[in-house]
């Protein structure tokens, strides 16, 4: 909900404190994707380039964008544009709130951000879905919304402050519509898809008190003023800046050549196992985890590995995960072909630093999936072309409707 | 317990240095984790046994029946499966490299994550079997005789890795290849209607008469593929790279080619009636003698394409580009 703007321009502009904002923003886990956003609304250009993206600074990027919208209005509407055009328009549709929830002091006519709910309401909300029947569902879903981690341990999940995820969810999405879209998005990357979009629909009804009627109706109307909007110029611009490069080592939708160099050099079931181990939980009941480590391909969870860890660690935790397993043997030698296979593929990798955690969205099969608070997740580098990472095919509807 | 004395009897036959077990009676025998490197079980009956992490390799397994057992992590490299009954077996990362499997039964087998490197699969029956993730480089799958090719009927092979595999003639009938890797694959006459290959690799795979009539190839990478003469009928090409793609005399007819990149390549004598070409790049493409009756070609980029004796007079040519394009009547339209 935007309260308050107005139209007028001229506040002093060079005034405002777009350095305390461009630092709040640097701090954001999200910093790639809000670059991303931030320069595609700008320019409508998607920079994929990392190097690029690092010399980029935020200072400009807002002043640039300050001056291109200077009402909260005409922000909202060009992040809204950017964001339905995109194919994770979840993910974008979160860091889009991230940037609206931070630009506030540019825009001192906005008088307050957008008006959150009382605590007294989110506390009520908290209880309603604490009492529904698949609870551990609603805050796996609401966890992996608001901090992109995927968490399955009960005691984990019985810890966790709903309240507070509420709120979070609810400063990041401005609109029911959003919300829908966002968990909508999410639910398609999970394997057991029924039982989620149960749980997300829950989540929906429960939020409807935070959404007032009037702020939902506008929005509803909001993707085909959008669709109308869309440049179609810049669709090709930023259609050719995606184009996959020829000989792209480093992509995550082609694993080809490294499952060919473990399976030549290994047993493909021994390096899952080990895989699953690192990954999830280590492989200790044959009967049990047989059916866990069968719902996930060698694929899954290569891509896994490879955004969840920094190639220093994997060393360290694969050698000492696989010593801990049964036929400890064959599960280092395994654990050493996966090492001599990724390494080479690491080095393509743009960068490693965990400032690029990005991209929680490899759930695939992802019953079994135990937490792992540290993912820093690896940049899925074109977050247009709809390969890699999320969901196959995910062309934005309104690139292909004419 | 006639039968786990077998398998412990094999076991102590074996590392006496016996190989020969031909039509041994091995029915749900456990041998998990057993070596049996070489062993000679020709006709044996191992039907429902436990062969999880077992060392088969070079074994003997002619015609044996393996039907439900369950070899996971079992290692059969080079071993001689010819006319096998592996129906319903679980073959989860098992390796099969250079294993010759020809007539074989896999049947409803599970084959994800499998290593078929090199594997001889001809006139193997893989019907409904999950090869996802498996792989099948080097595997030769390819037509033994007219009638006798491999057959993969509602088989998966969801990013499989087909890597140059010969497939001339083979059975692929709305076979699930999505995202698999199918470049420079031999693919020749292969019959792929219905198929699924969204997002597929298809980089200068051969597919010269093809029939990919109905197949989704939606967001599939066709770059430099071979597809002369093949039938894309009413296919689905949406966003499709196909740069530098061979389709002369291809059949387009109702294909949905909506941001398809057709950059560069050969549509001479190509059908494309009531094709949907919208926004599709058609650059430097060559488009000599095609026929273009009611295509839509509405916001299409035909920039230095060529469009000699083209037959476009039904087509929606709105918003299209033509930049340096060799019009029908050989006008260059500036």
């Amino acid at each position: 909900m935007i309260l308050g703007a107005s139209s007028s321009v001229e506040p002093l502009v060079m005034s405002l404190p777009f350095g305390e904002v461009a630092q709040d923003l640097a701090q954001e886990q999200n910093l790639v994707r809000i670059k991303k956003l931030l320069i595609y609304s700008c320019t409508q250009v998607w920079e994929s380039d990392r190097h690029r993206l690092d010399q980029v600074s935020l200072l400009n990027l807002l002043q640039d964008l300050r001056a291109i919208a200077p009402t909260v209005e005409q922000l909202q509407f060009r992040l809204d544009v950017a964001v339905y055009s995109l194919s994770k328009t979840a993910e974008y549709a979160l860091v889009s709130g991230v940037i609206m929830s931070r630009v506030g002091r540019l825009y001192p006519d906005m008088g307050t951000q957008r008006v959150l709910a009382s605590e007294k309401t989110y506390g009520a909300i908290a209880q309603r879905l604490e009492q529904h029947g698949s609870s551990d569902r609603i805050k796996k879903l609401l966890l992996l919304a608001c901090q992109s981690t995927w968490v399955t341990d009960p005691t984990q999940l019985a810890q966790v402050n709903l309240a507070d995820l509420i709120r979070d969810l609810h400063r990041l999405t401005p609109s029911l519509i959003m919300l829908q879209a966002v968990l909508e998005s999410l639910v398609n990357t999970l394997s057991k898809r029924a039982e989620y979009t149960l749980a997300s629909h829950e989540i929906s009804n429960a939020f409807q008190p935070l959404y007032p009627e009037a702020t939902t109706e506008i929005r509803t109307t909001m993707p085909e003023k959008v669709a109308a909007s869309l440049p179609t110029a810049a669709f090709a611009e930023t259609q050719q800046a995606s184009q996959p490069s020829p000989s792209q080592a480093s992509d995550l939708s082609n694993l080809f050549d490294l499952r060919l160099e473990i399976m030549r050099y290994t047993n493909p079931y021994r390096a899952k196992i080990v895989l699953f181990s690192l990954l999830h939980q280590p492989f200790t009941n044959f009967a049990e985890q047989e059916s866990m480590v069968k719902n996930q391909t060698l694929d899954d969870l290569l891509q896994m590995m490879l955004q969840t860890y920094k190639l220093a660690e994997v060393e360290v935790q694969l050698l000492a995960v696989a010593k801990n397993l049964e036929d400890s043997e064959d599960c280092v030698q395994a654990a050493q072909v996966i090492l001599g296979a990724v390494k080479p593929f690491y080095a393509d990798m743009p960068s490693n630093s965990s400032a690029a955690a990005e991209d929680a969205t490899a759930f695939m099969g992802s019953q079994a999936i135990a937490a792992n608070p540290t993912a820093a997740r690896k940049d899925g580098s074109d977050e247009r072309s709809g390969r890699a990472i999320v969901l196959p095919g995910s062309i934005p509807n309104q690139i292909l409707a004419h | 317990m006639v039968i786990v004395m077998q398998a412990q009897e094999i076991l102590k036959l074996y590392g006496l240095g016996k190989t020969d077990f031909r039509g041994e009676k091995l029915t749900g025998a456990n041998l998990t984790r057993a070596d049996l490197i070489g062993i000679n079980l020709t006709n044996a009956d191992l039907h429902g046994a436990n062969l999880i992490w077992a060392y088969l390799n070079r074994a003997k397994l002619g015609k044996a029946n393996l039907a439900t057992a369950k070899l996971s992590g079992a290692n059969l490299s080079q071993a001689d499966l010819v006319g096998a009954n592996l129906q319903d077996a679980d073959l989860h990362g098992t390796t099969f490299q250079g294993a010759d499997l020809r007539s074989a039964n896999l049947t409803l087998a599970n084959l994800l994550d499998a290593n078929l490197l090199e594997a001889d699969l001809r006139n193997t029956n893989l019907a409904g079997a999950n090869l996802t993730g498996a792989c099948l480089r080097g595997a030769n799958l390819r037509e033994e005789n007219q009638g006798y090719s491999v057959n993969l009927r509602g088989a998966t092979l969801r990013k499989a890795d087909l890597r140059g595999a010969n497939l001339t003639g083979a059975d692929l009938a709305k076979v699930d290849l999505r995202g698999a890797n199918l470049s420079e694959a031999t693919l020749r006459g292969a019959d792929l209607r219905g198929a699924d290959l969204s997002e597929a690799n298809l980089r200068g795979a051969f597919l010269t008469e093809a029939n990919l009539t109905h197949a989704s190839l939606r967001g599939a990478n066709l770059m430099n593929a071979k597809l002369e003469r093949a039938n894309l009928m009413e296919a689905d090409l949406a966003t499709a790279n196909l740069r530098g793609a061979m389709l002369p005399d291809a059949k387009l007819s109702k294909a949905h080619l909506v941001r398809a990149d057709l950059t560069a390549c050969s549509l001479v004598r190509a059908d494309l009636s009531r094709a949907n070409l919208w926004e599709a790049i058609l650059r430097e493409a060559n488009l000599t003698d095609a026929y273009l009756a009611r295509a839509n070609l509405s916001d299409a980029d035909l920039t230095n394409a060529s469009l000699i004796r083209a037959e476009m007079s039904s087509a929606n040519l709105a918003g299209a580009i033509f930049l340096g394009t060799m019009m029908p009547d050989g006008r260059i339209r500036e």
